[in-house]
C-alpha cells in the first residue's frame, strides 16, 4: 500500500514535469531560468522547498527529540528572519542585474563582474565540491526512507535509484519551469501532509496540552532550552541563513522571477511556511519520547517514521512517504539543474566546447528583450535617449573617481571621459624605474645642474632619480631687467603643466598633456608634467613627475572631514603616494551625482573651498622648487586654484586647457552645476590664456563660459608621429574589416559600431565582415560590454568578432595596419577625437559622426567621411561603400596622412601652445607697461 | 511621518528582531503560554511578528528606484519601469 501510493506520487510528478515542457522554448535562458517568468506564489514555494530539505521532516522531528524545543529558535525563526532578509537586500537584486545582463549562474556574474576567468573558474570548483554532497545525501536520504516506510522490504539503492530517475525525468523535459512546479506541488504537499499527520497524531496522544505533561514528567529538559543550547550558539546559529543565497539552486530560482516585486511575497510569507512545517515537526520530535524513549545514534533520525507507524493508518504512512520524498526531491531538483546550468554554462558554453559557432535563436537575445514583450532585438543603448542620458559608462566615470571603491576621490574623472584605448608601458614595472626612465628621457639634467636647480629642497624630496629640472635660468633672470622678460620667441620658458590624472584609466586627456609636455621638452623648454589626484597613465613614453598634487585620497577626506586639512603634513603626503593612489584607485566605484556635485564645487572655489591645504601645497611647490614663467592648467574645472596662483606668482602666466568640461558639467546635477558654472564664469576671467584644441570646442567653451571667442586660442591637437604612417599594404580586398579603436563604454558609441557590423553582416553575408575592437575597458563599463558581446553572439556573429583589449602602442598600430576602415561613433560631441587622427596617420580611413571635433578634423585632413551621428544605418552604409571601393580607400588615406602630418602632430600642437604663451606673456608685459 | 522616516523605521526594525531573537529571559522558563511551553510560543510569535515586520518592509521601504536602476544600467535600453516587467515596445527601447 505504502509503495503503491509513493509510486503513484513520483508518476505525479512526472506528469507536472511532462506538462510544463510543453511551455519550455528552444532557448537556454528558458531551460536554465524559465524566461524568468515565474511569478509570486511559484517563486515562495520553489525557493521554500529548495531551501527546506528533508530535514525540515525528518532532521527536524529527531533534533527535538534529542534537544527539545529549543530547535525551533535555533533553525527556524533564525531563518524566517534571516532569510527574507537576504532576499530582500540581496535576491531582488541579483535579480535585476542578472535580468539586465542576462545573466544564469553565479560564476557568470563573478566573470562580468570582475572580467575574471579564474576566479570565476574557482568559484566553479568551489559550489560544486560544496553542492555534491548534498546531492548525495538526498540520494542516500530517499533509499533510506523508502527502505524504512517499507520495514526493509525495499532496498536502500532501488529509493535511490527511483529518487535519481524521477527528478532527472522532470528537470531533463521541464527544465527550471518544471522543477518550480513540481517543486510547488511537492512543497504543498509535504506542508499539508506534515500539518495533517501532526493532527491525528497529537489528537491520538490526547492533544497537545496532554502530550505536553507526559513529556513533562518525563524529560522537562526538552520542554526549555536548558543547557543543551547556550546563548552563543543560538546566536551564531542566526548566521547560517545568511548563506541562503551562495546555493547556487537558490541563486538560479532568484534569477527566475519574472520581476523583481515578485520577491514581495517570499519575502513576506516565508516565515508563515517555515512556522507550518516546523512546529509540528519539533513537536512531534519531542512527542516522540513519550512511545520511543531512549533512541540514540541513527536510530533516533527515524522518530517520526516510527510515530506514523505507530499511529497513522496505511494511508497516511504512505502519503507521509511521499511527503518524505518531495522533501527530499524538492531540494534534489533544483540542485541537479544548478549544477547542469554550471556545467552548460560556465564550462561548455563559456570555454565553447563543441559548438563555436552555435546560434542563439533570436527570441533568446536576452531579458531584457524578452521579459514581458514577445521578442525582438536589443535596442540600442544609448540609442537616442542619450543625448541627455550622456553615456552611463561617462558619467559613471565621472562620478566616480578614482579613489573610488570606498568613494574616495572624485573629481578627477571630470575631464577623463574620452580616450582611446592605451596603456602605460610601463605598467609591469616598478615605479622607480618609471621615474628613471622618466627622467632620463626627458632630457632633464643631473649632477651639477642639480645645485642651481634647488638641489637641496630635491634632496629633500628624495626621488633618488637625480634633478628634475634644468639649471634655473639664473643668469638670463638677473640679465632681464624687464618685469616680464620671457616674451622672446628663442627665450626657454619655465611650464609647470598641471595634468589631471584619471586612476586606472588611460585618456585621451592624458595622453595630450603628456605629448605636449613632451614636445615643449623636446624644444628646449623646461616643462614639467604635474599630476593631480593621481599618477598619468599613457600608451607613450610617460614624462610625468613623480610626486602627485592633490592626491584622490586627500581631497576626498578634506571633503568629507574638513579637519583633515589640518592633520599632519607627513601623513596626508603618505596619502599622495603615486603606489598607493594607483592602487586605490585602479577600479573606479560609482559616487552619487549629490556627492560629486559638491566636491565639484569645492573644488573650483579653490582658496574658498575645502582643498585649500592641497592648493597651498602645490602653490608652495611651485613657489619654492620650480618658480614657474607659465603654469598651464589642463582643463577649466581647476580653475579654482588660479586666483591663489595668482597670489604666490605674481609673474607666472596663468593659461588653462579646454577639454571635456562640457560633458563633465551637463551630468552635474542642480544647484551644484549652475553654481559651478559661475564660478567657473567668474574665475575664468582671471585666466591669461585660454587653450582649445580645435575650432569646435573653442566655440562651445565660449559659449558655455561666457566669454568672447576671441579669448580662446586654439592649438590644434596633435599626436606623436613616432611608429605610425609605415602601412605598406592593406589587409586582402575580403573580408571587409572594420575597426573600432577607443574605450569600451556608451558614450564612445561601441554599441553603434556592433549594430553596424550586425547591418553590413546582413547586407553582405555573415563571414563578408570582420569588425576588430580594442579599448580600455573600466570595471564600471564591464557589464555594458557584456552585454554589447552577447548581442554580437546573439546575432551569431561572435567567430567575426575579435576585441584585443586594452592595447599598447605598438598593438594599436598593428590593429589600424589590419584594418581597412576605422569607426568612432560618438554618442556625445567629441572634443578631441584621438583615435581618428591615429587612424588617419596610418592611412586607414574614418567614418565618423558629424558633430563635435570630427566635421573639423576632417575638413582639415579628408581622411574619412562623416555620417550623421547616431544613425546605424547611415554608418554601415560608409563602411559598405568605403570597403566596396578599395580607390577611395587608398585616396582618403593618403588624404588622411597628409592631413595629419600638416595639421596634427604633437609639435604642432607645441608651436601653437608657445605661440599662445608668447602672446600671453607679451599681453601681460605691455599691460605691466602701461 | 515623512516616508523616509518611515523607510528608516522600517529598516531598523531588522536589527531589534535579530537581537529579540536571542530570549535570554525564557531561557530556562518551563511554564505554558498559548498551550506550548514559553520557549516555543515566544518565537512562534517572533516568526509571527517577521511577517509583520516583512510586510511592512516591501511596503514602506521596498527599493523600486534602485532595482529601476539596477535593471536599466549602464548599457541597458530598458525604461525605468523595466524592472517592474511593464511590456516595452521595441520602438520605445531607441
Amino acid at each position: 500500500m505504502t509503495l503503491t501510493i509513493i509510486l503513484g506520487y513520483l508518476l505525479a510528478v512526472l506528469l507536472i514535469g511532462a506538462w510544463s515542457s510543453r511551455r519550455l522554448a528552444a532557448t537556454g535562458e528558458d531551460f536554465f531560468v524559465a524566461g524568468r517568468t515565474i511569478g509570486p506564489f511559484v517563486l515562495l514555494m520553489t525557493l521554500f522547498g529548495t531551501h527546506m530539505t528533508s530535514f525540515a521532516l525528518l532532521g527536524a522531528s529527531a533534533e527535538s527529540y534529542r534537544v527539545g524545543i529549543g530547535v525551533f529558535s535555533l533553525m527556524a525563526s533564525s531563518s524566517a528572519l534571516m532569510v527574507p532578509v537576504v532576499f530582500f537586500f540581496v535576491g531582488a537584486r541579483v535579480w535585476a542585474v542578472g535580468s539586465r545582463l542576462g545573466l544564469l549562474t553565479q560564476v557568470q556574474f563573478v566573470r562580468a563582474r570582475w572580467g575574471s576567468d579564474g576566479v570565476g573558474l574557482l568559484l566553479f570548483v568551489v559550489l560544486v565540491v560544496l553542492l555534491a554532497p548534498y546531492l548525495l545525501i538526498g540520494v542516500m536520504g530517499g533509499g533510506i526512507t523508502l527502505q524504512q516506510i517499507t520495514d526493509g522490504a525495499a532496498p536502500p539503492w532501488l529509493g535511490s535509484l527511483l529518487i535519481c530517475g524521477v527528478v532527472i525525468g522532470y528537470v531533463t523535459s521541464g527544465g527550471l519551469r518544471g522543477t518550480a512546479w513540481v517543486n510547488t506541488f511537492q512543497t504543498g504537499m509535504f506542508m499539508l501532509l506534515g500539518a495533517v499527520t501532526a493532527i491525528l497524531i497529537v489528537t491520538k496522544l490526547g492533544g497537545v496540552g496532554a502530550a505536553l505533561d507526559r513529556v513533562a514528567a518525563s524529560r522537562p529538559d526538552l520542554l526549555i532550552r536548558g543547557d543543551s543550547i547556550d546563548p552563543l550558539r543560538l546566536l551564531s546559529y542566526t548566521l547560517i541563513p545568511l548563506s541562503v543565497g551562495a546555493f547556487p539552486h537558490i541563486f538560479s530560482h532568484w534569477l527566475s522571477a519574472r520581476q523583481a516585486a515578485t520577491f514581495k511575497a517570499p519575502i513576506v510569507l516565508y516565515p508563515v511556511c517555515i512556522a507550518v512545517v516546523w512546529i509540528p515537526s519539533v513537536l512531534l520530535g519531542v512527542f516522540g519520547n513519550i512511545d520511543f524513549p531512549g533512541l540514540e545514534g541513527p536510530a533516533s533520525n527515524s522518530v517520526l517514521i516510527r510515530m506514523i507507524a505507530l499511529y497513522t493508518p496505511d494511508l497516511l504512512a504512505g502519503l507521509l512517504g511521499a511527503g518524505v520524498f518531495a522533501a527530499i526531491m524538492s531540494s534534489l531538483d533544483s540542485q541537479s539543474l544548478s549544477l547542469g546550468t554550471m556545467f552548460t554554462q560556465d564550462i561548455v558554453r563559456h570555454y565553447r566546447w563543441g559548438w563555436r559557432t552555435q546560434r542563439v535563436p533570436p527570441d533568446s537575445a536576452g531579458p531584457a528583450v524578452r521579459r514581458g514583450r514577445g521578442g525582438g532585438r536589443l535596442s540600442r543603448f544609448p540609442g537616442r535617449r542619450t543625448e541627455h542620458l550622456r553615456a552611463l559608462g561617462v558619467v559613471v566615470h565621472r562620478l566616480c573617481l578614482p579613489v573610488a571603491r570606498r568613494r574616495r576621490g572624485a573629481l578627477l574623472a571630470a575631464q577623463h571621459g574620452r580616450g582611446s584605448g592605451r596603456r602605460d608601458r610601463h605598467r609591469d614595472r616598478p615605479l622607480d624605474l618609471v621615474l628613471r626612465s622618466r627622467v632620463r628621457s626627458a632630457g632633464l639634467q643631473r649632477g651639477r645642474d642639480r645645485r642651481d636647480a634647488g638641489g637641496g629642497h630635491l634632496r629633500r624630496l628624495g626621488r633618488g632619480a637625480g634633478c628634475r629640472f634644468p639649471a634655473r635660468q639664473t643668469a638670463r633672470r638677473r640679465a632681464g631687467s624687464a618685469l616680464y622678460p620671457m616674451t622672446g620667441a628663442d627665450q626657454p620658458l619655465r611650464i609647470a603643466y598641471l595634468a589631471a590624472g584619471a586612476g586606472g584609466m588611460i585618456c585621451g586627456s592624458c595622453i595630450h598633456d603628456n605629448a605636449l609636455v613632451r614636445a615643449l621638452q623636446q624644444r628646449g623648454h623646461n616643462a614639467v608634467l604635474l599630476p593631480i589626484y593621481t599618477p598619468l597613465r599613457t600608451d607613450e613614453e610617460n614624462v610625468s613627475y613623480g610626486r602627485v598634487f592633490y592626491g584622490a585620497v586627500n581631497i576626498y577626506l578634506e571633503q568629507k572631514l574638513p579637519l583633515w586639512s589640518r592633520a599632519p603634513a607627513g601623513l596626508r603626503r603618505l596619502l599622495d603616494n603615486p603606489r598607493l593612489l594607483a592602487r586605490v584607485t585602479r577600479s573606479a566605484a560609482a559616487t552619487d551625482a549629490r556627492e560629486l556635485g559638491e566636491l565639484a564645487l569645492s573644488m573650483v572655489r579653490g582658496e574658498a573651498g575645502r582643498q585649500l591645504a592641497e592648493l597651498q601645497g602645490l602653490a608652495r611647490w611651485l613657489g619654492d622648487e620650480f618658480q614657474p614663467d607659465v603654469v598651464h592648467l589642463t582643463n577649466s574645472m581647476l580653475l579654482g586654484m588660479v586666483h591663489h596662483l595668482r597670489e604666490v606668482l605674481p609673474r607666472a602666466l596663468i593659461v588653462c586647457g579646454l577639454q571635456g568640461e562640457d560633458i563633465f558639467l551637463e551630468d552635474l546635477e542642480d544647484p551644484h552645476r549652475s553654481e559651478v558654472l559661475a564660478e567657473m564664469r567668474r574665475r575664468v576671467r582671471e585666466v591669461d590664456v585660454l587653450v582649445a584644441p580645435n575650432e569646435y570646442y573653442a566655440a562651445a567653451m565660449a559659449e558655455l563660459l561666457d566669454l568672447p571667442l576671441s579669448r580662446i586660442d586654439v592649438a590644434r591637437l596633435g599626436i606623436d608621429l613616432e611608429g605610425h604612417g609605415n602601412r605598406t599594404a592593406e589587409p586582402a580586398e575580403s573580408p571587409l574589416i572594420m575597426g573600432y579603436l577607443a574605450r569600451m563604454c556608451p558614450e564612445k558609441g561601441f554599441h553603434l559600431a556592433a549594430e553596424a557590423f550586425k547591418e553590413l553582416s546582413d547586407r553582405l553575408g555573415p563571414g563578408r565582415v570582420r569588425f576588430r575592437a580594442a579599448g580600455y575597458l573600466g570595471g564600471r563599463d564591464r557589464v555594458y560590454f557584456e552585454l554589447q558581446r552577447r548581442r554580437i553572439a546573439d546575432w551569431g556573429l561572435e567567430p567575426h568578432f575579435e576585441w584585443l583589449g586594452e592595447v599598447d602602442r605598438q598593438q594599436k598600430i598593428d590593429l589600424l595596419h589590419g584594418v581597412h576602415v576605422l569607426v568612432l561613433p560618438t554618442v556625445y560631441r567629441e572634443a578631441k577625437g584621438l583615435p581618428a587622427l591615429e587612424a588617419m596617420a596610418n592611412g586607414v580611413p574614418a567614418v565618423l559622426p558629424d558633430h563635435g571635433a570630427f566635421p573639423e578634423m576632417l575638413e582639415m585632413t579628408g581622411g574619412g567621411t562623416l555620417v550623421p551621428a547616431g544613425d546605424v544605418s547611415a554608418l554601415a552604409s560608409a563602411v559598405e561603400e568605403l570597403g566596396a571601393d578599395a580607390d577611395r580607400r587608398a585616396q582618403l588615406g593618403r588624404s588622411g596622412l597628409q592631413g595629419v602630418r600638416r595639421h596634427y602632430t604633437a609639435r604642432l600642437m607645441a608651436s601653437d601652445t608657445l605661440a599662445s604663451y608668447r602672446r600671453g606673456l607679451r599681453r601681460r608685459a605691455a599691460g605691466a607697461a602701461t | 511621518m515623512a516616508a523616509t522616516a518611515v523607510r528608516r523605521l522600517a529598516y531598523s526594525s531588522l536589527p531589534v528582531l535579530y537581537l529579540l531573537h536571542n530570549d535570554l529571559w525564557f531561557w530556562y522558563d518551563g511554564s505554558r503560554f498559548l498551550g506550548l511551553p514559553i520557549g516555543l510560543t515566544y518565537h512562534v510569535l517572533f516568526t509571527a511578528s517577521v511577517v509583520l515586520a516583512m510586510w511592512w518592509l516591501v511596503r514602506s521601504a521596498w527599493p523600486a528606484a534602485e532595482l529601476d536602476r539596477l535593471a536599466t544600467g549602464p548599457g541597458s535600453p530598458q525604461p525605468a519601469n523595466a524592472g517592474e516587467g511593464e511590456a516595452r515596445s521595441p520602438e520605445g527601447e531607441g
